[in-house]
């Protein structure tokens, strides 16, 4: 279930009033609709008025700034990687924002639009382009009162290894078997991933411990973790994709696979994983010789979730 | 495959201080004009573009796809001079997306549906692709056609990457955040409607039927009902809270969101309880929370409003005890529904 968490619209749209006799409720007169940028420029001042609209009711959060730091898994800054976040409003509307780029030292600071800065969640995407690193989703952890948030730990940047075997991509309509390391092998047709990526697939096995704090927090009990790079999103019926059992789980065990959303992570009846949400797959079986857990229907390749049984 | 223009050829015909009709080889042979000489046309005169107000510069693409899918160029100076196809253009809906972001697909996807309509009030819709998923790389017009063509096959596409000035859109401050989108009247080329300046969704047709209307500041959609009175449920007046209308456990309630009020009812249980609801989410899409009497806005525990607001066909939730739970529409959407509870029954002691 995907909630939008956007229950103000109504009051915004004037229906406040004759919903309820309560003092909560900002009379129609005076509801006014965020009109961007320029509304909030104080032009003698030449400073942008970064304090809460009128209209964003004080149980959302307003969020002017975001700041954090890219690092990778030794904690080194990672420079020019990229941070972009995707906010949904408190309207409703899914938001997301002009990238911004790390500092030297990995640091960024993304400035919120106006017009999204009445949030009810945010989720932060970091990429650093063109590189075996996996794109890293967490969700931004807000509250109604603080408008400038401190991302309270690092956005880790995880490296993967290129797959050690890569069958010739040949007409593309063939499904071919991709191994990594680790025993994780991703079945799926060539022409069914974005072109160009081919030659780059990559993947990486995680103790749940080894994780970004982020992925381990917001999401479900987990006891492995999988990274894909570059993120793929799968046309068609998804890949069948056979994770290590690690846990040593019985033949014919089933296990709750999840996948992380990322851009357009669509199963195929066509609903979305959210972007940076955990949400279940279909549940996984640990295959007859015990090495594996096979799911298939695999939707996108950005980080897979081995549940508990 | 289509044909691009060397980009500095293209660059130097676009660019040109103003887009005079080409003389005929007699008077380019002596200089003179013509008495029956037709004026030339002279681009406005850009500024930086930033919102509503400003006036777009004669921005090029030497590649684009058009509305028919065949590739060509495109040129702001041909739209404004209402050279050949574009005679009867009057506004260009500029259409922002990037490949990373999660939520164009679904605004590309509407935006596509409404192009017929659009361009039958002689609107232009371009579609602008302005970052690929590795930001901030500037996308190909063959990678916007790519993207673009999976939630919809109207309108013209660009890339940023093929602009005669690459990133002309992407750099400059009209968008902070995608999608989005950006209206130019074609009179005088000058913004007036940004999305950005919203946060609901732009009234596009109306846009396109009144130019001259002002668009800086545009407020929630207007109501449009898809049922009637007769839709709603018996219940009704019951669009406040102190007029909530009882609801029976194991009972089901066909009712309808067919004016712009809400339903309330009250939930008289101990015990846990389910409400489900189902609706056609293509007519109207509906939520359901449980109310905060005090405060007269939706009950929040943990951060999250109690209910269910999802996208597709269903709302389904569990709570307990005696409550008022109200249905409504998603920014004004109206639909007929089918409203259950379920008594769970109360659980046991601790």
């Amino acid at each position: 279930m995907i909630r939008r968490h956007v229950w103000s619209r109504w009051v915004r749209a004037g229906l406040c009033t004759a919903a309820v006799a309560t003092t909560a409720c900002p009379a129609v007169d005076d509801v006014t609709v965020d009109a961007g940028p320029d509304d909030d420029v104080d032009t003698d001042a030449g400073v942008e008025d970064l304090s809460r609209a009128a209209d964003c009711p004080t149980s959302s959060p307003w969020v002017t700034d975001v700041s954090g730091r890219i690092v990778d898994e030794a904690g080194a800054g990672v420079a020019d990687a990229f941070a972009q976040m995707c906010v949904r409003t408190n309207l409703g509307r899914l938001l997301c924002l002009r990238p911004t780029s790390s500092d030297a030292d990995g640091a960024f600071v993304a400035d919120i639009a106006a017009n999204a800065r009445c949030m009810e969640r945010a989720t932060m995407r970091v990429v650093k382009p063109q590189t075996d690193t996996a794109t890293l989703y967490c969700a931004v952890p807000l509250t109604a009162d603080v408008s400038t948030v401190v991302l309270p730990a690092p956005q880790v940047l995880v490296s993967t290894t290129p797959a050690t075997t890569l069958p010739p991509e040949g007409d593309g309509l063939a499904t071919q078997s991709v191994t990594f390391a680790d025993g994780v092998v991703v079945d799926v047709a060539p022409a069914a991933l974005p072109e160009g990526t081919w030659a780059r697939l990559a993947a990486r096995v995680l103790a749940v411990g080894d994780a970004p704090s982020c992925l381990r927090d917001d999401g479900p009990a987990l006891q492995t973790l999988v990274a894909f790079s570059p993120e793929l999103d799968i046309d068609g019926g998804g890949a069948a994709v056979r994770l290590p059992n690690r846990g040593a789980l019985p033949a014919g065990t089933s296990v709750p696979v999840f996948a992380l959303g990322s851009i357009d992570c669509r199963r195929a009846d066509g609903s979305l994983v959210e972007e940076g949400h955990w949400e279940p797959l279909a549940d996984g079986v640990v295959s007859a010789d015990g090495a594996s857990i096979d799911v298939v229907g695999v939707p996108c390749l950005t980080w897979l979730g081995v549940g508990q049984p | 495959m289509h044909a691009i223009l060397p980009r500095a050829l293209l660059a130097t015909a676009l660019f040109s201080s103003s887009c005079i009709v080409a003389p005929s080889d007699d008077t380019a042979a002596d200089d003179t004009p013509t008495p029956d000489a037709e004026p030339a046309c002279v681009y406005p005169t850009s500024t930086t573009l930033q919102g509503v107000g400003s006036v777009l510069a004669p921005i090029a693409w030497t590649s684009a796809v058009d509305n028919a899918g065949a590739f060509e160029s495109l040129a702001m100076e041909d739209v404004y001079c209402r050279r050949g196809r574009f005679a009867n253009i009057e506004s260009v809906f500029f259409i922002l997306v990037a490949e990373w972001c999660p939520n164009c697909p679904d605004y590309a996807a509407m935006v596509g549906q409404l192009t017929p309509d659009l361009e039958a009030e002689n609107a232009m819709v371009v579609f602008v692709d302005l970052q690929t998923t590795n930001p901030p790389e500037l996308p190909t017009t063959d990678s916007a056609q790519n993207y673009v063509s999976r939630y919809t096959a109207n309108g013209w596409r660009v890339g940023e990457a093929d602009g005669v000035v690459p990133g002309s859109i992407h750099d400059s401050p009209i968008w902070s955040a995608v999608p989005g989108c950006f209206v130019v009247r074609t009179r005088d080329m000058q913004v007036i409607a940004n999305q950005e300046d919203t946060q609901f969704i732009l009234p596009f047709l109306d846009i396109a039927k009144d130019l001259d209307a002002d668009w800086s500041n545009p407020g929630p959609p207007a109501f449009v009902a898809n049922c009637s009175e007769a839709d709603e449920e018996a219940g009704e007046p019951n669009d406040t809270i102190p007029t909530a209308t009882p609801l029976a456990a194991g009972a089901t309630v066909e009712g309808g969101i067919c004016t712009e009020a809400p339903d309330f009812f009250t939930i008289d249980l101990a015990g846990n309880w389910q409400i489900d609801l189902a609706f056609s989410s293509a007519e109207g899409d509906l939520d359901v929370y449980v109310m905060n009497e005090a405060t007269g806005e939706p009950l929040v525990v943990g951060g999250e409003p109690v209910g269910s607001d999802g996208t597709t066909d269903t709302e389904s939730f569990t709570h307990s005890g005696p409550a008022t739970i109200v249905v409504l529409g998603f920014q004004g959407a109206s639909t007929t529904y089918t409203l259950t509870l379920t008594d769970l029954g109360t659980p046991p002691a601790p």
